[in-house]
Protein backbone atom coordinates (compact mmCIF):
# COMPACT_ATOMS: atom_id res chain seq x y z
CA UNK A 1 0.00 0.00 0.00
CA UNK A 2 2.59 2.13 1.07
CA UNK A 3 4.73 1.45 -2.75
CA UNK A 4 0.87 2.43 -4.23
CA UNK A 5 0.40 5.33 -2.60
CA UNK A 6 4.40 6.57 -3.49
CA UNK A 7 3.33 5.57 -7.13
CA UNK A 8 0.12 7.59 -6.91
CA UNK A 9 2.02 10.42 -5.48
CA UNK A 10 -0.16 10.57 -2.61
CA UNK A 11 2.30 11.47 -0.48
CA UNK A 12 0.65 12.50 2.72
CA UNK A 13 -1.40 8.90 2.56
CA UNK A 14 1.99 7.27 1.77
CA UNK A 15 3.68 8.89 5.35
CA UNK A 16 0.56 8.35 7.50
CA UNK A 17 0.99 4.22 6.74
CA UNK A 18 4.96 4.63 8.29
CA UNK A 19 4.16 5.23 11.49
CA UNK A 20 1.24 2.79 12.04
CA UNK A 21 3.84 0.43 10.65
CA UNK A 22 6.90 1.66 12.72
CA UNK A 23 4.64 1.08 16.13
CA UNK A 24 4.13 -2.43 15.40
CA UNK A 25 7.81 -3.43 14.08
CA UNK A 26 9.25 -1.87 16.85
CA UNK A 27 6.88 -3.50 19.06
CA UNK A 28 7.92 -6.83 17.78
CA UNK A 29 11.62 -6.40 16.93
CA UNK A 30 14.98 -4.71 18.42
CA UNK A 31 14.96 -1.12 17.65
CA UNK A 32 18.17 -1.98 14.96
CA UNK A 33 16.42 -4.59 13.19
CA UNK A 34 16.33 -3.86 9.29
CA UNK A 35 12.68 -3.89 8.87
CA UNK A 36 12.55 -1.23 11.69
CA UNK A 37 15.13 1.15 10.02
CA UNK A 38 14.18 0.77 6.97
CA UNK A 39 10.65 2.64 8.07
CA UNK A 40 12.94 6.01 8.49
CA UNK A 41 13.83 5.35 5.05
CA UNK A 42 10.38 4.94 4.03
CA UNK A 43 9.71 8.41 5.67
CA UNK A 44 13.02 9.88 3.09
CA UNK A 45 11.16 8.01 0.08
CA UNK A 46 8.13 10.18 0.53
CA UNK A 47 10.32 13.23 1.00
CA UNK A 48 12.39 12.66 -2.23
CA UNK A 49 8.70 12.43 -3.76
CA UNK A 50 7.65 15.80 -2.59
CA UNK A 51 10.78 17.05 -3.84
CA UNK A 52 11.98 17.92 -0.38
CA UNK A 53 15.42 16.58 -1.01
CA UNK A 54 17.36 18.24 2.04
CA UNK A 55 15.23 16.76 4.75
CA UNK A 56 15.21 13.07 2.39
CA UNK A 57 18.79 13.59 2.85
CA UNK A 58 18.85 13.81 6.50
CA UNK A 59 16.75 10.94 7.41
CA UNK A 60 18.84 9.10 5.11
CA UNK A 61 22.14 10.14 6.93
CA UNK A 62 20.28 9.14 9.84
CA UNK A 63 19.11 5.31 8.60
CA UNK A 64 22.93 4.75 7.51
CA UNK A 65 24.21 5.62 10.24
CA UNK A 66 21.58 3.52 12.21
CA UNK A 67 22.88 0.67 9.97
CA UNK A 68 26.35 1.19 10.20
CA UNK A 69 25.90 1.04 13.90
CA UNK A 70 23.88 -1.83 13.71
CA UNK A 71 25.93 -4.38 10.99
CA UNK A 72 29.33 -2.78 10.90
CA UNK A 73 30.71 -0.76 7.89
CA UNK A 74 31.04 -3.88 5.35
CA UNK A 75 27.96 -5.46 5.70
CA UNK A 76 26.43 -5.89 2.04
CA UNK A 77 23.24 -4.55 2.92
CA UNK A 78 24.93 -1.07 3.37
CA UNK A 79 24.96 -0.72 -0.48
CA UNK A 80 21.51 0.40 -0.80
CA UNK A 81 21.10 2.82 1.29
CA UNK A 82 24.51 4.42 0.23
CA UNK A 83 23.21 4.40 -3.10
CA UNK A 84 20.06 6.20 -2.56
CA UNK A 85 21.21 9.04 -0.36
CA UNK A 86 23.88 9.16 -3.57
CA UNK A 87 20.79 9.58 -5.27
CA UNK A 88 19.24 12.31 -3.29
CA UNK A 89 22.62 14.20 -2.98
CA UNK A 90 23.06 14.30 -6.88
CA UNK A 91 19.26 15.49 -7.31
CA UNK A 92 21.09 18.43 -4.99
CA UNK A 93 24.10 18.86 -6.98
CA UNK A 94 25.88 17.26 -4.56
CA UNK A 95 27.65 15.33 -6.91
CA UNK A 96 31.36 14.54 -5.43
CA UNK A 97 29.72 13.03 -2.43
CA UNK A 98 27.21 11.36 -4.03
CA UNK A 99 30.38 9.86 -6.29
CA UNK A 100 32.43 8.96 -3.37
CA UNK A 101 29.15 6.99 -1.72
CA UNK A 102 28.43 5.32 -5.30
CA UNK A 103 31.92 4.21 -5.01
CA UNK A 104 31.95 2.78 -1.64
CA UNK A 105 28.86 0.94 -2.35
CA UNK A 106 30.03 -0.56 -5.63
CA UNK A 107 33.88 -1.81 -3.16
CA UNK A 108 30.75 -3.25 -0.85
CA UNK A 109 28.61 -5.13 -3.65
CA UNK A 110 32.28 -6.10 -5.49
CA UNK A 111 33.11 -7.43 -2.01
CA UNK A 112 30.74 -9.37 -1.55
CA UNK A 113 30.31 -11.24 -5.24
CA UNK A 114 34.26 -11.48 -5.27
CA UNK A 115 35.68 -13.89 -8.01
CA UNK A 116 31.74 -14.64 -9.54
CA UNK A 117 30.54 -10.95 -10.50
CA UNK A 118 28.96 -12.62 -13.19
CA UNK A 119 26.27 -14.03 -10.95
CA UNK A 120 25.45 -11.17 -9.75
CA UNK A 121 22.85 -8.78 -11.57
CA UNK A 122 22.80 -6.75 -8.20
CA UNK A 123 26.15 -5.46 -9.28
CA UNK A 124 25.11 -4.14 -12.37
CA UNK A 125 22.71 -1.59 -10.14
CA UNK A 126 26.17 -0.58 -8.26
CA UNK A 127 27.68 -0.18 -11.36
CA UNK A 128 24.98 1.73 -13.36
CA UNK A 129 24.99 4.29 -10.43
CA UNK A 130 28.00 5.21 -9.79
CA UNK A 131 28.31 5.69 -14.00
CA UNK A 132 25.72 7.97 -13.57
CA UNK A 133 27.39 9.92 -10.79
CA UNK A 134 30.51 9.68 -13.02
CA UNK A 135 28.75 11.70 -16.02
CA UNK A 136 27.18 14.22 -13.73
CA UNK A 137 30.81 14.89 -12.67
CA UNK A 138 31.82 15.08 -16.33
CA UNK A 139 33.78 12.28 -16.29
CA UNK A 140 32.58 10.46 -19.27
CA UNK A 141 35.77 8.17 -20.06
CA UNK A 142 35.34 6.33 -16.53
CA UNK A 143 31.61 6.42 -16.82
CA UNK A 144 31.23 4.16 -20.40
CA UNK A 145 32.77 0.94 -19.49
CA UNK A 146 31.30 0.63 -15.78
CA UNK A 147 27.87 1.39 -17.98
CA UNK A 148 29.10 -0.88 -20.67
CA UNK A 149 29.33 -3.93 -18.42
CA UNK A 150 26.43 -3.07 -16.16
CA UNK A 151 24.16 -3.43 -19.50
CA UNK A 152 25.94 -6.09 -20.29
CA UNK A 153 24.87 -8.22 -16.65
CA UNK A 154 21.44 -6.81 -16.88
CA UNK A 155 21.07 -8.13 -20.70
CA UNK A 156 21.80 -11.38 -19.16
CA UNK A 157 20.03 -11.34 -15.72
CA UNK A 158 17.21 -9.30 -16.36
CA UNK A 159 14.22 -9.42 -18.94
CA UNK A 160 14.64 -7.20 -21.81
CA UNK A 161 11.53 -4.84 -20.52
CA UNK A 162 13.69 -4.63 -17.25
CA UNK A 163 13.02 -1.02 -15.74
CA UNK A 164 16.54 -0.84 -14.30
CA UNK A 165 18.16 -2.00 -17.57
CA UNK A 166 15.87 1.21 -18.98
CA UNK A 167 18.05 3.04 -17.07
CA UNK A 168 21.42 1.93 -17.70
CA UNK A 169 21.04 1.87 -21.27
CA UNK A 170 20.01 5.07 -20.75
CA UNK A 171 23.21 6.30 -19.22
CA UNK A 172 25.02 4.46 -20.89
CA UNK A 173 23.50 6.33 -24.26
CA UNK A 174 24.76 9.83 -22.26
CA UNK A 175 28.04 8.15 -21.85
CA UNK A 176 28.47 7.97 -25.44
CA UNK A 177 26.13 11.50 -26.35
CA UNK A 178 29.10 12.95 -23.89
CA UNK A 179 32.30 11.04 -25.60
CA UNK A 180 31.09 12.28 -29.16
CA UNK A 181 29.40 8.62 -30.31
CA UNK A 182 26.30 10.13 -30.99
CA UNK A 183 25.00 7.37 -33.30
CA UNK A 184 25.56 5.26 -30.96
CA UNK A 185 23.92 7.34 -28.36
CA UNK A 186 20.74 8.03 -30.29
CA UNK A 187 19.95 4.18 -30.74
CA UNK A 188 20.45 3.66 -27.11
CA UNK A 189 18.51 6.66 -25.73
CA UNK A 190 15.78 5.46 -28.11
CA UNK A 191 16.23 1.72 -26.85
CA UNK A 192 15.33 3.10 -22.90
CA UNK A 193 12.39 5.32 -24.08
CA UNK A 194 11.04 2.55 -25.77
CA UNK A 195 11.23 0.26 -22.02
CA UNK A 196 10.38 3.21 -20.33
CA UNK A 197 7.08 3.40 -22.33
CA UNK A 198 6.61 -0.23 -21.88
CA UNK A 199 7.55 0.01 -18.09
CA UNK A 200 5.18 3.18 -16.88
CA UNK A 201 3.67 4.11 -20.31
CA UNK A 202 4.00 7.11 -22.26
CA UNK A 203 2.72 9.26 -19.52
CA UNK A 204 5.54 8.92 -16.46
CA UNK A 205 8.22 11.21 -14.95
CA UNK A 206 11.30 9.01 -15.88
CA UNK A 207 9.67 8.68 -19.76
CA UNK A 208 10.24 12.35 -19.38
CA UNK A 209 13.87 12.41 -18.42
CA UNK A 210 14.17 9.68 -21.12
CA UNK A 211 12.78 11.71 -23.45
CA UNK A 212 14.64 15.40 -22.81
CA UNK A 213 18.25 12.96 -23.10
CA UNK A 214 16.86 11.74 -26.58
CA UNK A 215 16.21 15.55 -27.39
CA UNK A 216 19.82 16.49 -26.35
CA UNK A 217 21.20 14.11 -28.18
CA UNK A 218 19.38 14.95 -31.66
CA UNK A 219 20.08 18.71 -30.77
CA UNK A 220 23.55 17.81 -30.39
CA UNK A 221 23.53 16.35 -34.16
CA UNK A 222 22.13 19.74 -35.56
CA UNK A 223 18.94 17.59 -35.88
CA UNK A 224 17.08 20.94 -34.05
CA UNK A 225 13.48 20.66 -35.53
CA UNK A 226 13.42 16.74 -33.74
CA UNK A 227 14.69 17.59 -31.08
CA UNK A 228 12.20 20.48 -30.44
CA UNK A 229 9.04 18.28 -30.18
CA UNK A 230 10.40 16.29 -27.57
CA UNK A 231 11.66 19.21 -25.20
CA UNK A 232 8.29 20.17 -25.30
CA UNK A 233 6.58 17.51 -24.17
CA UNK A 234 8.41 16.38 -21.88
CA UNK A 235 8.53 19.37 -20.43
CA UNK A 236 4.30 19.13 -20.73
CA UNK A 237 4.78 15.77 -19.42
CA UNK A 238 6.78 16.82 -16.12
CA UNK A 239 3.97 19.78 -15.35
CA UNK A 240 1.05 17.40 -15.81
CA UNK A 241 3.03 14.30 -12.84
CA UNK A 242 4.79 16.66 -11.07
CA UNK A 243 3.64 20.13 -10.72
CA UNK A 244 4.96 23.61 -11.33
CA UNK A 245 6.81 24.09 -7.86
CA UNK A 246 8.32 20.46 -7.87
CA UNK A 247 12.62 20.81 -8.35
CA UNK A 248 13.00 18.82 -10.95
CA UNK A 249 10.16 20.74 -12.70
CA UNK A 250 12.14 23.97 -12.07
CA UNK A 251 15.14 22.49 -13.54
CA UNK A 252 13.77 21.48 -16.50
CA UNK A 253 12.03 24.66 -17.60
CA UNK A 254 15.22 26.61 -16.61
CA UNK A 255 16.66 24.27 -19.32
CA UNK A 256 14.30 24.83 -21.58
CA UNK A 257 14.17 28.53 -21.43
CA UNK A 258 18.05 28.61 -21.83
CA UNK A 259 17.70 26.36 -24.91
CA UNK A 260 14.80 29.01 -26.16
CA UNK A 261 18.20 31.52 -25.62
CA UNK A 262 20.68 29.87 -26.73
CA UNK A 263 19.26 26.93 -29.57
CA UNK A 264 21.92 26.52 -32.34
CA UNK A 265 18.83 27.08 -35.00
CA UNK A 266 18.01 30.78 -34.90
CA UNK A 267 14.78 30.30 -35.77
CA UNK A 268 13.66 28.11 -32.91
CA UNK A 269 15.24 30.88 -30.81
CA UNK A 270 11.74 32.75 -28.93
CA UNK A 271 13.55 35.38 -25.92
CA UNK A 272 10.22 36.64 -25.10
CA UNK A 273 8.67 33.03 -24.06
CA UNK A 274 12.10 32.57 -22.59
CA UNK A 275 11.19 35.50 -20.48
CA UNK A 276 8.39 34.41 -19.50
CA UNK A 277 9.38 30.76 -18.31
CA UNK A 278 12.68 32.36 -16.81
CA UNK A 279 10.39 34.87 -14.47
CA UNK A 280 8.21 31.94 -13.43
CA UNK A 281 10.68 29.64 -12.47
CA UNK A 282 12.82 31.90 -10.33
CA UNK A 283 9.65 33.43 -8.25
CA UNK A 284 8.77 29.94 -7.39
CA UNK A 285 12.40 28.60 -6.40
CA UNK A 286 13.45 31.95 -4.57
CA UNK A 287 9.38 30.84 -2.75
CA UNK A 288 10.50 27.62 -2.15
CA UNK A 289 14.40 28.48 -1.04
CA UNK A 290 15.53 26.03 -4.01
CA UNK A 291 19.79 25.76 -4.04
CA UNK A 292 19.79 26.34 -7.76
CA UNK A 293 18.17 29.59 -8.16
CA UNK A 294 21.70 30.99 -8.64
CA UNK A 295 21.34 29.24 -11.97
CA UNK A 296 18.05 30.29 -12.78
CA UNK A 297 18.58 33.97 -12.37
CA UNK A 298 21.45 32.91 -14.82
CA UNK A 299 18.96 32.01 -17.33
CA UNK A 300 16.41 34.86 -16.25
CA UNK A 301 19.13 37.39 -16.68
CA UNK A 302 20.30 36.35 -20.34
CA UNK A 303 16.45 36.57 -20.98
CA UNK A 304 15.89 39.61 -20.30
CA UNK A 305 19.14 40.99 -22.02
CA UNK A 306 17.75 39.70 -25.09
CA UNK A 307 14.69 41.13 -24.77
CA UNK A 308 16.15 44.54 -24.67
CA UNK A 309 16.32 45.08 -20.73
CA UNK A 310 20.49 45.11 -20.16
CA UNK A 311 19.77 46.98 -17.23
CA UNK A 312 17.50 44.70 -15.44
CA UNK A 313 19.91 41.56 -16.95
CA UNK A 314 22.64 43.49 -14.72
CA UNK A 315 21.45 43.58 -11.65
CA UNK A 316 20.05 39.83 -11.91
CA UNK A 317 23.44 38.62 -13.05
CA UNK A 318 25.16 40.29 -9.67
CA UNK A 319 22.02 38.77 -7.84
CA UNK A 320 23.05 35.27 -9.63
CA UNK A 321 26.81 35.40 -8.67
CA UNK A 322 26.01 37.01 -4.70
CA UNK A 323 24.30 33.31 -4.59
CA UNK A 324 26.52 31.28 -6.14
CA UNK A 325 28.56 29.16 -4.04
CA UNK A 326 32.26 29.23 -3.32
CA UNK A 327 34.22 27.23 -6.07
CA UNK A 328 31.10 26.23 -7.83
CA UNK A 329 32.02 25.04 -12.03
CA UNK A 330 29.74 27.93 -13.27
CA UNK A 331 31.04 30.87 -11.48
CA UNK A 332 33.35 32.06 -14.66
CA UNK A 333 30.71 31.63 -16.94
CA UNK A 334 28.45 34.08 -15.04
CA UNK A 335 30.95 36.48 -14.69
CA UNK A 336 31.59 36.57 -18.14
CA UNK A 337 28.13 36.85 -19.35
CA UNK A 338 27.95 39.92 -16.30
CA UNK A 339 30.69 41.45 -17.89
CA UNK A 340 28.93 41.25 -21.14
CA UNK A 341 26.17 43.20 -19.96
CA UNK A 342 28.19 46.09 -18.43
CA UNK A 343 30.29 46.41 -22.04
CA UNK A 344 26.67 46.49 -23.30
CA UNK A 345 25.54 48.62 -20.85
CA UNK A 346 28.79 51.04 -21.49
CA UNK A 347 28.36 51.28 -24.95
CA UNK A 348 24.50 52.57 -25.15
CA UNK A 349 25.89 54.94 -22.53
CA UNK A 350 28.37 56.15 -24.57
CA UNK A 351 28.13 59.90 -26.26
CA UNK A 352 26.81 59.94 -29.94
CA UNK A 353 29.87 60.59 -32.01
CA UNK A 354 29.31 64.10 -33.21
CA UNK A 355 28.35 64.60 -36.78
CA UNK A 356 31.71 65.38 -39.09
CA UNK B 1 17.63 -32.10 12.58
CA UNK B 2 16.05 -31.29 9.75
CA UNK B 3 15.44 -27.78 11.67
CA UNK B 4 19.04 -27.56 12.34
CA UNK B 5 19.87 -27.65 9.21
CA UNK B 6 17.48 -25.31 7.96
CA UNK B 7 17.49 -22.81 10.27
CA UNK B 8 22.16 -22.99 10.06
CA UNK B 9 21.85 -22.32 6.18
CA UNK B 10 18.43 -19.85 6.82
CA UNK B 11 21.20 -17.77 8.94
CA UNK B 12 23.22 -17.59 6.04
CA UNK B 13 20.50 -14.49 4.56
CA UNK B 14 22.36 -11.10 4.50
CA UNK B 15 19.92 -10.05 6.80
CA UNK B 16 21.15 -12.45 9.88
CA UNK B 17 24.24 -12.07 11.84
CA UNK B 18 27.20 -13.78 10.47
CA UNK B 19 31.06 -14.20 11.25
CA UNK B 20 32.90 -11.65 8.72
CA UNK B 21 35.42 -14.66 8.02
CA UNK B 22 32.48 -17.26 6.60
CA UNK B 23 31.35 -15.96 2.66
CA UNK B 24 27.92 -16.70 2.87
CA UNK B 25 27.61 -17.44 -0.92
CA UNK B 26 30.22 -20.85 -0.52
CA UNK B 27 28.94 -21.78 2.70
CA UNK B 28 25.99 -22.44 0.82
CA UNK B 29 27.18 -23.50 -2.32
CA UNK B 30 28.93 -26.47 -0.51
CA UNK B 31 25.61 -27.33 1.15
CA UNK B 32 24.03 -27.07 -2.01
CA UNK B 33 26.18 -29.87 -3.29
CA UNK B 34 25.87 -32.56 -0.52
CA UNK B 35 22.13 -32.37 0.13
CA UNK B 36 21.00 -35.03 -2.74
CA UNK B 37 23.19 -37.17 -2.08
CA UNK B 38 23.21 -37.01 1.94
CA UNK B 39 19.12 -36.64 1.84
CA UNK B 40 18.57 -38.88 -0.92
CA UNK B 41 16.36 -41.30 1.05
CA UNK B 42 14.69 -38.21 2.73
CA UNK B 43 13.40 -36.60 -0.16
CA UNK B 44 11.21 -34.11 1.74
CA UNK B 45 13.82 -33.34 3.87
CA UNK B 46 16.12 -32.44 0.30
CA UNK B 47 13.51 -30.40 -0.69
CA UNK B 48 13.40 -28.17 2.49
CA UNK B 49 16.98 -27.67 1.61
CA UNK B 50 16.75 -26.59 -1.53
CA UNK B 51 13.96 -24.23 -0.77
CA UNK B 52 15.68 -22.46 2.19
CA UNK B 53 19.02 -22.41 0.15
CA UNK B 54 17.36 -21.02 -2.80
CA UNK B 55 15.56 -18.49 -0.17
CA UNK B 56 19.11 -17.81 0.72
CA UNK B 57 20.51 -17.33 -2.28
CA UNK B 58 17.51 -14.95 -3.45
CA UNK B 59 18.23 -12.74 -0.04
CA UNK B 60 21.77 -12.11 -1.58
CA UNK B 61 20.90 -11.38 -4.82
CA UNK B 62 22.10 -15.02 -6.58
CA UNK B 63 19.42 -15.14 -9.30
CA UNK B 64 21.13 -17.85 -11.46
CA UNK B 65 22.13 -20.06 -8.08
CA UNK B 66 18.50 -19.79 -6.49
CA UNK B 67 16.88 -20.48 -9.59
CA UNK B 68 17.54 -24.42 -9.66
CA UNK B 69 17.76 -24.91 -5.92
CA UNK B 70 13.69 -23.92 -6.05
CA UNK B 71 13.24 -25.99 -8.60
CA UNK B 72 14.49 -29.14 -7.15
CA UNK B 73 12.33 -28.21 -4.16
CA UNK B 74 9.21 -27.69 -6.24
CA UNK B 75 9.73 -30.99 -8.42
CA UNK B 76 10.40 -33.31 -5.35
CA UNK B 77 7.64 -31.74 -3.70
CA UNK B 78 5.29 -32.49 -6.54
CA UNK B 79 6.31 -35.90 -6.55
CA UNK B 80 6.17 -37.01 -2.86
CA UNK B 81 3.34 -34.25 -1.86
CA UNK B 82 1.33 -33.12 -4.83
CA UNK B 83 1.57 -30.24 -7.04
CA UNK B 84 -0.93 -28.46 -5.12
CA UNK B 85 0.14 -29.40 -1.60
CA UNK B 86 0.86 -25.92 0.51
CA UNK B 87 4.68 -26.64 0.63
CA UNK B 88 4.68 -27.16 -3.49
CA UNK B 89 2.89 -23.58 -3.80
CA UNK B 90 5.17 -21.74 -1.25
CA UNK B 91 8.40 -22.97 -3.09
CA UNK B 92 6.44 -22.05 -6.04
CA UNK B 93 6.00 -18.64 -4.86
CA UNK B 94 9.54 -18.03 -3.93
CA UNK B 95 10.32 -18.92 -7.66
CA UNK B 96 8.29 -16.32 -8.43
CA UNK B 97 10.16 -14.07 -6.62
CA UNK B 98 13.00 -14.92 -8.41
CA UNK B 99 11.42 -13.87 -11.49
CA UNK B 100 10.35 -10.22 -9.61
CA UNK B 101 13.44 -9.58 -8.47
CA UNK B 102 15.57 -10.09 -11.34
CA UNK B 103 12.76 -7.99 -13.04
CA UNK B 104 11.43 -11.01 -15.56
CA UNK B 105 8.12 -8.68 -14.95
CA UNK B 106 5.94 -10.26 -17.46
CA UNK B 107 7.03 -13.81 -16.88
CA UNK B 108 6.23 -13.14 -13.26
CA UNK B 109 3.03 -11.58 -13.57
CA UNK B 110 1.87 -14.84 -15.91
CA UNK B 111 3.25 -17.24 -12.97
CA UNK B 112 1.73 -15.10 -9.82
CA UNK B 113 -1.34 -14.58 -11.56
CA UNK B 114 -1.97 -18.47 -12.48
CA UNK B 115 -0.20 -19.39 -8.40
CA UNK B 116 -2.82 -17.51 -6.91
CA UNK B 117 -5.84 -19.00 -8.30
CA UNK B 118 -4.12 -22.13 -7.52
CA UNK B 119 -3.80 -21.18 -3.95
CA UNK B 120 -7.01 -19.85 -3.48
CA UNK B 121 -8.63 -23.20 -5.22
CA UNK B 122 -6.45 -25.74 -2.99
CA UNK B 123 -5.43 -23.80 0.06
CA UNK B 124 -8.52 -21.70 0.20
CA UNK B 125 -8.53 -17.70 0.33
CA UNK B 126 -7.13 -16.95 3.48
CA UNK B 127 -4.49 -19.64 3.57
CA UNK B 128 -0.76 -17.81 4.74
CA UNK B 129 0.76 -18.85 1.36
CA UNK B 130 -2.43 -17.61 -0.69
CA UNK B 131 -1.75 -13.97 1.11
CA UNK B 132 2.03 -14.05 0.61
CA UNK B 133 1.43 -14.69 -3.17
CA UNK B 134 -1.37 -11.87 -3.05
CA UNK B 135 1.50 -9.61 -1.77
CA UNK B 136 3.59 -10.55 -4.82
CA UNK B 137 0.90 -9.45 -6.82
CA UNK B 138 0.62 -6.62 -5.35
CA UNK B 139 4.16 -5.40 -5.30
CA UNK B 140 4.38 -6.60 -9.37
CA UNK B 141 1.37 -4.79 -9.80
CA UNK B 142 2.44 -1.32 -8.42
CA UNK B 143 5.96 -1.70 -9.49
CA UNK B 144 5.29 -3.00 -12.95
CA UNK B 145 1.64 -2.02 -14.06
CA UNK B 146 -0.58 1.62 -13.93
CA UNK B 147 -1.38 2.35 -9.67
CA UNK B 148 -5.21 1.99 -11.11
CA UNK B 149 -4.50 -1.75 -12.10
CA UNK B 150 -3.09 -2.12 -8.75
CA UNK B 151 -5.46 -0.78 -6.13
CA UNK B 152 -7.80 -3.22 -6.44
CA UNK B 153 -5.35 -5.72 -5.29
CA UNK B 154 -3.55 -4.16 -2.97
CA UNK B 155 -6.66 -3.27 -1.39
CA UNK B 156 -7.94 -6.85 -1.14
CA UNK B 157 -4.82 -7.91 -0.09
CA UNK B 158 -4.50 -5.43 2.77
CA UNK B 159 -8.16 -6.24 3.67
CA UNK B 160 -7.82 -9.69 3.72
CA UNK B 161 -4.16 -9.18 5.72
CA UNK B 162 -6.43 -7.30 8.65
CA UNK B 163 -8.85 -9.87 8.67
CA UNK B 164 -6.55 -12.91 9.21
CA UNK B 165 -3.96 -11.73 11.18
CA UNK B 166 -5.25 -8.25 12.70
CA UNK B 167 -4.05 -4.23 12.52
CA UNK B 168 -1.46 -4.79 14.76
CA UNK B 169 0.40 -7.91 13.38
CA UNK B 170 3.89 -7.59 11.60
CA UNK B 171 2.12 -9.87 8.34
CA UNK B 172 -0.10 -7.01 8.15
CA UNK B 173 2.29 -4.42 8.62
CA UNK B 174 4.50 -5.63 5.76
CA UNK B 175 1.37 -5.93 3.35
CA UNK B 176 0.66 -2.16 4.09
Amino acid sequence: MFLLRLQQRRFDDAEALVPQMQAVLEREFPSNHPEVIDRTRDTARVAEGRGDYPRAESLLRESQARWERSLGPEHPYLHWGLEQLGRVLLRQGKVDEAVAHFRRALVIVQKSCEGAEENYPILAESLDFLGWGLLRQKNPSEAEPLLAKAVDLMRRHFGPSSRSLAFAVLHWAMAHAALGALPKAEELARESLSIMTDAWGADHPNTAVCMTELARILESQNRLTEAEPLFREALAMRRKLLGEEHPEMLSATNLYAWRMLTCGAKELRNPEAALDFAQRTCALAEKGGDRNLYMYLDTLALAQHMTGDTAAALQTQQRALTLTPKGDRFQKEFEERLATYQAALAERAAPEPSPP
Amino acid sequence: MLDGLSNMLGSASPFSDISPNVRVADLLDDAAGKIDTAFAKDPLIAATLHHTIGDAYLDLGLYTKARPQLASAIELRTRHLSPEHAETLAARLSSAWVLARSERRKECEAVSAGLLVQCERALGPEHGVTLDVLLLRSYNLVLFESPKNAEPTVEESLARHVRVFGDESVRTCRAK
